[in-house]
């Protein structure tokens, strides 16, 4: 068990073919994940970030290598394992006052049918949305809408909460808050989080360790461990020198990748020289 | 979205009410003691209803077996359309093995199959019954299947995320997501109803409203035809208006929804 | 605002070759099924003619007279009628949009005679007129008027705002307007009314046909039960079957070049 990691991801690769086109997404990816950890993977839109991780969730199957969760091949959603997916509005259900959103993954089981209005209430509760579940998706704005997701993830009690780009859909503000809300909940509850942004300012600010995703097909280009201070603060965090630092080592490194041709020739002028 | 303004209480009424009220004033008068042959007074028509339909024994030999035929059929055609629509739309290869045929049916005007149904059933409730599954179900299928089909992506990654069993998916995801939908089929679908329940008593019964109106025609009582075509028409507009209470009844969500947020 | 992009059913498609293989084997399966029924005699010949004895009947129509005048008189009334119906419609939803009392007084007898079952009226019509095109027209129109009607106005009242204010921000004219941004978001919603509209004026036409026993597909049917002829009745039932797909495709085809720029042919051609 002791040195077994909760997330191990070996040579995943994922290839999509449409009739006679085959577009290589991912390649070759690894990376492990330890309980209690918050991990950023972080590339740019279009990298294969959302690909990557449906992956992880069992949602579509690699084409190579292979996920485990607690130490076994991931091929179906994990019942300890909960998504929440970017598009709040697409993920909630909408005939579904929030409580019975929250209450809907919650099977019998597990879940026994009288433990779960205090099941409900607590998630609620360390979203900031107490007293909010008799209200439908729709009566509440965007940000409280994907609170109310991150509850139904939180309620249904998994080892690992999987994000996918979470806050793109919302105004910068409610994102600030957002991001101190996940994380501080991340911390009280000792939840291992796997978030992916395309922001490099967010995954920085709230990673223990930063994945850079890059290239065509994308993999690994570093696994950065983020050596800021275990308590976050928006401005004091984001004032410290090594935050730029690391800000500035995980922006060149997605830049890097975004120009390969530029790339090669700044390292390797002697090649164009004699053709 | 633009404003409107609706007016409240006994201002729409007015005006919603005075040109129906002027045109059936108009016609009260107009054909009051008219001893045109095909125009019998409009007094005469409403008393020979009232004499025949209501106080008379018309409402239980002729009115109550349609009706019932009709709830049958179209109860039938809602059940077995809805069901068969989310086996379907769940499963990509039985649809596309039976597109053609459900295409087929969709397009063909149900009376073709009077002949055929007759044949196989003779005159008589069960005829009735079939025409109008026979005819309405397609409509109610076809258009489920689209409702299941477009449940959305996330949706669906949602539900398989969190592991929702099979009951839960149909009943608290895909019906109520394809609701809006699976009704816009029930709509078609009552109204071809409709249609069928009377064409299928014209044609395949001995008693019932179709059969009344049809028969009266034919032996030249005037009177008797225009109480059946009035009545077929009270029917029609009570029918739909108890579906779209129902309707909005079961949608509620959505339009509450749409009020809320503005979106369609 | 979130972006929503409405991503339909990329999980569970066939390819389109899938498909159609598929469907091909479904429909020959069925053939074959019914056919075997019939030779093994689980099916009374007297009520169920065989695949084969159908076919044989559809092709001893088809080279009369009869049955292609049958055929052209079902379909050029229909014809006939959906223009009539347009005719109708466009300026009763153009006036019912433009004036909210005009919307208001029509509002009880719009949703009066919307329900009523255009069948119905054969009687009486009858009665009045005596059996001609023109009640035939009549009945027709009456019955299938409504869901173009009912489209329209829904249409008109759909408009975009955001697009109306752009015209009159960028200062357009009458007719750039009608051109540019009200026949272009109307017509999504006459297509689907003109789909809605020629199922149930074919059902109408038949019906009138059967009944009445005026020259169409309708009468041909009434004789063939008479007649007791039912592998020609199954062959009608057949070819009134490929008329009503033939409506329905003629419309689907008008909505490819039409509405090329709507998410559902987007769709369509992604997908
Ligand atoms: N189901 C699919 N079939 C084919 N291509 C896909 C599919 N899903 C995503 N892609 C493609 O894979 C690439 C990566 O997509 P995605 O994983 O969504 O990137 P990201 O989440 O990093 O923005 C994109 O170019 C996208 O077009
Ligand atoms: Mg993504």
């Amino acid at each position: 068990m002791g040195a077994e990691h909760l997330l191990d991801l070996q040579d995943l690769g994922k290839t999509y073919s449409t009739g006679a086109v085959r577009a290589r997404i991912l390649e070759g990816v690894e990376f492990t994940v330890d309980r209690g950890e918050f991990v950023c993977v972080v590339g740019p839109s279009g990298a294969g970030k959302t690909t990557l991780l449906k992956c992880i969730a069992g949602l579509t199957a690699p084409t190579t290598g292979r996920t485990l969760f607690e130490g076994e091949k991931v091929t179906e959603p994990p019942a300890k394992l909960a998504v929440i997916f970017q598009d709040y509005s697409r993920s909630l259900l909408p005939w579904l006052t929030v409580a019975k959103n929250i209450e809907l993954p919650l099977q019998k089981a597990r879940f026994p049918a009288r433990e779960r209005p205090g099941i409900i209430a607590e998630a609620l509760a360390n979203v900031g949305l107490e007293g909010k579940g008799g209200v439908y998706p729709w009566e509440m704005s965007g940000g409280m809408q994907q609170r109310a997701a991150i509850a139904r993830g939180l309620a249904y009690q998994p080892d690992v909460l999987l994000m996918d780009e979470p806050f793109a859909a919302v105004d910068a503000q409610t994102r600030i808050d957002l991001e101190d809300l996940v994380l501080g909940m991340s911390r009280r509850l000792g939840m291992t989080v796997l978030f992916v942004t395309h922001d490099i300012d967010e995954a920085v600010y709230m990673a223990d360790r930063v994945v850079v995703l890059s290239g065509t097909p994308a993999a690994v280009a570093r696994d950065i461990t983020v050596d800021l201070p275990g308590e976050r603060d928006q401005v004091q965090t984001k004032n410290l020198p090594r935050y730029g630092e690391l800000r500035a080592e995980v922006f060149g490194l997605i830049q890097a990748a975004k120009r390969p041709a530029m790339q090669r020739t700044e390292t390797v002028p002697a090649r164009r020289m004699v053709p | 979205m633009m404003a409107t303004t609706t007016p409240g209480g006994w201002r729409l009424l007015l005006l919603r009410g005075w040109l129906p009220v002027t045109l059936v004033a108009l016609w009260w008068t107009l054909s009051a003691g008219s001893e045109a042959l095909y125009f019998p007074p409009l007094q005469e028509i409403l008393t020979t209803l009232v004499d025949e339909w209501i106080l008379g024994p018309r409402w239980r030999s002729d009115l109550l077996p349609s009706l019932a035929n009709f709830t049958i059929g179209f109860g039938t055609s809602v059940l077995l359309g809805t069901a068969l629509g989310v086996l379907l739309g769940m499963s990509p290869v039985m649809r596309a093995l039976f597109a053609p045929v459900l295409t087929f049916f969709r397009s063909l005007p149900s009376p073709a199959l009077i002949p055929i149904v007759l044949g196989i059933l003779g005159l008589g409730a069960g005829m009735n019954v079939s025409l109008i599954v026979l005819g309405a179900v397609w409509p109610i299928l076809l258009n489920t299947i689209d409702g299941v089909r477009s449940v959305d992506t996330q949706l669906r990654e949602m539900v398989r995320s969190y592991r929702l069993s099979r009951r839960q998916i149909i009943t608290h995801v895909v019906l109520p997501s394809a609701g809006p939908q699976i009704f816009a089929g029930y709509r078609i679908g009552l109204q071809i109803a409709i249609i069928l329940i009377v064409v299928s008593e014209m044609v395949g019964a001995t008693h019932g409203l179709g059969y009344y109106v049809l028969e009266s025609q034919q032996l030249f009582m005037i009177t008797q035809t225009w109480v059946g075509t009035i009545l077929l028409g009270i029917i029609g507009y009570l029918l739909t208006l108890i579906f779209l209470r129902i309707e909005r009844r079961v949608l509620r969500w959505q339009i509450r929804m749409r009020q809320a947020t503005g979106a369609s | 605002m979130s972006q929503v992009v409405v991503n339909r059913h990329p999980r569970g498609t066939l390819s389109r070759q899938a498909e159609l293989t598929l469907g091909a084997v479904g429909l020959a399966g069925l053939i074959l099924l019914w056919q075997v029924a019939s030779v093994a005699s689980l099916l009374s010949e007297r009520v169920v003619p065989a695949p084969t004895d159908v076919a044989g009947a559809l092709g001893r129509l088809s080279v009369t007279a009869d049955f292609w005048g049958a055929v052209w008189a079902t379909v050029s009334i229909t014809v006939i009628a959906m223009v009539v119906i347009l005719l109708i419609a466009v300026p009763t939803a153009m006036a019912i949009h433009a004036s909210r009392f005009v919307e208001h007084s029509t509002w009880f007898l719009i949703e009066f005679l919307k329900p009523i079952p255009g069948v119905a009226l054969i009687p009486l019509a009858l009665l009045l007129w005596g059996p001609t095109d023109g009640v035939k027209l009549f009945l027709i129109v009456f019955g299938s008027l409504w869901p173009m009607l009912t489209q329209l106005v829904y249409g008109l009242r759909e408009i975009p705002g955001l697009a109306l204010e752009m015209a009159r921000v960028y200062r357009f004219g009458f007719w750039q307007r009608i051109h540019r941004i009200t026949i272009p978001s109307v017509l999504p919603f006459t297509l689907t009314g003109l789909r809605i509209s020629v199922t149930i004026a074919l059902i109408i036409a038949i019906v009138t046909e059967y009944i009445v026993g005026m020259s169409g597909l309708g009468s041909l049917l009434a004789l063939a039960q008479l007649n007791g002829v039912v592998d020609q009745a199954f062959a009608l039932l057949l070819v009134s079957g490929l008329l009503g797909l033939g409506f329905s495709g003629s419309v689907a085809a008008l909505s490819g070049p039409l509405l090329f720029w709507h998410p559902s042919q987007r769709e369509r051609r992604n997908g």
